[in-house]
């Protein structure tokens, strides 16, 4: 039995419709990331889930049962927010703590398991602190433990690292991960950030505008994209894409070409019975497919503007290329002195995509 | 010493003095030296002289405190402002959450709700009191009138020694309720949206997010309020002058209206200046007890 279902989950305000139909079935223990850009309805499908927000329509089953009309505290969910929402009145332990009160839980055994969830967390010498006397990184494992103390069902977070700087974001990812794997609790996490989606989720769910594009886990996502939007968004640098026209179909691959294209037709040896030759295409080439001075036959000459090293690879960013920028990488950044300027890039044809008109992926 | 002293006007690191500025500050400097500041040091003088605005003040050293201290109608204004406080002030305080607790729900009306609140406390203690004065006399008033549909017998809200007080506090709480609820519908309103939910997650139901986590996080606005509405309680007077004149027999009687009626009545200013300064005494003291009652923690 799914420990979370959502059916065909409709979300309405007035007459803008922002969710548009959320099917998903979440299986016990599983990691699931809500990805997609701002506006999206991820946290809208969240705290739909949590109970703070109704549903226009569709239903949601928690454990098999339907919760639709059941309050946020006896859904047997736990949320962890963006801003953590501590009570700024109250010590760590008496946060920790709260939900057990309200259940009216002894006061003993609220301490047990306010203790037991502190000590899970690290939390033990900060029990007494008002969350002001904290940093942001404790006040994260707050909020953390908070949820723990209820051990729901299911747990919730909305963008909870977002507040954080770059290092205690990893750190946290890191600790997110690890207490996902030590509590083994079905988990739902929503986010902006791909790079989160990625290392976190067991599946990852792309929306867009209220809708789903894709679902899978994070290595279908990046290698197996259903569409433009879903190779776009999944990827860091996102993935380069040049408007073509297919030359010829056939066996041995499909050719196509388009305006800057050097050496070519590009050939790329794959099938497909749905392209004939004329249609309008998009290639779709990540950066780590597109490489300065690399040995394919195919490629591009672009006007490099500047380098971004990151030490074990570098990428070479070509802002003014045909309709859009372009971002290739290589093994090893040349001398900074010859490093701007028209450079040729290559394809690794075996590793690129095509996409129809309508922007589906066709392989 | 070898270093020789330079003369001022030879100094080229001297900042020169820019009276504009000092021009500037006392467009506000002087009034406020001249009616504020000079009358309170008079004031303070006169306390300890007998005068009657005509002729020199004679000292007369702290007569006019022993006099006070000794007066049965001294002693009933300070008995009967302190009863004022003891209705007043927690009226505004809880009519004034409440309120706003009511506007904060957003529920359909509550703009007109807002300016029903808040309305009152723009208009003019005089035309408070007038209003209620109608509204409370014993015969015509409107509120008699309903508690007649109730069964019940008119009350002499403003006639009897026993009701003025509370007729008069009804009115000044009325009256001071809009200055409360904006303080607290902005508190309110301050208080982020993901704690509430949080607790709603965590089970507290709407009278436990009120109690856990509102009130709590109203307490430096409601000891604001608490200290503002007792300062002003303990000077109520314009709606004891219109609507009782501190009647019948001195029954609601403020410090205030005995001060104004020793002065500008009986031309006792100096035993006025005493009364004042033991008001404000008084002021001091319940102000610091109130701080150490309700001080955050």
């Amino acid at each position: 039995m799914a420990s979370l279902e959502l059916k065909g989950l409709k979300k309405r305000y007035g007459d803008l419709q922002v969710i548009h139909g959320l099917d998903l079935s979440v299986e016990k223990g599983e990691f699931i990331v809500f990805v997609g850009p701002s506006g999206c309805g991820k946290s809208t499908a969240l705290r739909m889930i949590c109970g703070l927000e109704t549903l226009s329509e569709g239903d949601i089953l928690i454990g098999g049962n339907s919760v639709r009309n059941v309050p946020p505290a006896r859904r047997g969910v736990a949320m962890v927010f963006q801003s953590y929402a501590l009570y700024p009145h109250m010590t760590v332990a008496e946060n920790m703590g709260f939900s057990l009160r309200m259940e009216g839980v002894p006061k003993a055994e609220r301490a047990g398991k306010v203790a037991e969830a502190a000590r899970i967390l690290q939390l033990e010498e900060l029990l007494a602190r008002k969350p002001k006397e904290l940093s942001g990184g404790q006040r994260q494992r707050v909020a953390i433990g908070r949820a723990i103390v209820r051990k729901p069902e299911v747990f919730l977070f909305d963008e909870p690292l977002s507040n954080l700087d770059a290092e205690l974001r990893v750190q946290m990812r890191f600790e997110l991960a690890r207490l996902h794997r030590a509590i083994g609790a079905t988990m739902i996490y929503v986010t902006h950030d791909q790079v989160e989606a990625m290392t976190l989720a067991d599946r990852i769910v792309v929306l867009r505008s209220g809708r789903v594009e894709q679902i899978g886990t994070p290595m279908d996502l990046y290698h197996r994209p259903r569409n433009m939007f879903v190779a776009g968004f999944i990827g860091s640098p996102k993935m380069n894409f040049f408007a073509a026209r297919v030359v010829s179909v056939s066996d041995a691959g499909v050719e196509i070409t388009f305006d800057g294209l050097r050496g070519g037709p590009l050939v790329l040896q794959r099938r497909s019975a749905a392209l004939a030759a004329g249609d309008q295409v998009t290639l779709g080439v990540r950066p780590e497919h597109l490489v300065v001075n690399g040995n394919g036959a195919a490629g591009v000459e672009a006007e490099v503007e500047f380098w971004e090293e990151l030490g074990s690879s570098s990428y070479a960013y070509a802002p003014g290329f045909g309709a859009g920028a372009v971002v290739a990488s290589a093994h090893r950044v040349p001398d900074a002195t010859v490093t701007t300027g028209l450079m040729p890039m290559t394809f690794a044809a075996e590793r690129c995509m095509l996409f129809d008109a309508g922007g589906l992926t066709v392989f | 010493m070898s270093e020789q002293a330079t003369p001022a006007s030879a100094r080229t690191d001297a900042v020169p003095i820019d009276w504009a500025g000092y021009v500037f500050v006392a467009f506000f400097t002087i009034p406020f030296l001249l009616f504020n500041v000079l009358p309170v040091l008079f004031g303070g003088y006169v306390a300890f002289t007998e005068w009657s605005i005509i002729g020199a003040p004679a000292w007369v050293g702290t007569d006019n405190f022993t006099a006070a201290l000794s007066d049965e109608w001294v002693r009933n204004a300070f008995r009967n402002v302190l009863l004022y406080g003891l209705i007043i002030v927690p009226g505004v305080t809880v009519f004034g959450l409440l309120a706003a607790l009511f506007v904060n729900q957003g529920w359909p009306l509550s703009a007109v709700a807002r300016t029903f609140f808040f309305a009152p406390y723009v208009v003019s203690a005089t035309v408070i009191g007038l209003i209620w004065v109608w509204l409370l006399d014993t015969q015509y008033g409107l509120i008699n009138h309903y508690l007649a549909y109730l069964g019940l017998d008119g009350i002499p809200w403003l006639t009897s020694t026993d009701w003025s007080l509370i007729g008069v506090s009804i009115a000044s709480i009325w009256w001071d309720m809009g200055l409360a609820f904006v303080l607290f519908l902005a508190a309110l309103q301050d208080i982020p949206r993901d704690l509430l939910e949080a607790a709603k997650v965590d089970g507290a139901n709407g009278l436990k997010r009120l109690y856990f986590i509102t009130l709590p996080l109203m307490r430096p606005v409601i000891s604001m309020v608490i200290t503002l509405q007792l300062i002003s309680t303990l000077r109520i007077f314009s709606q004891v002058y219109v609507m009782t004149n501190g009647g019948p027999a001195g029954s609601s009687d403020s410090p205030i209206r005995y001060i104004y009626e020793s002065a500008i009545v009986r031309h006792s200013f100096g035993y006025a200046s005493a009364l004042a300064i033991l008001l404000f005494a008084l002021i001091l003291i319940v102000t610091f007890v109130l701080r150490f009652v309700v001080r955050e923690r």
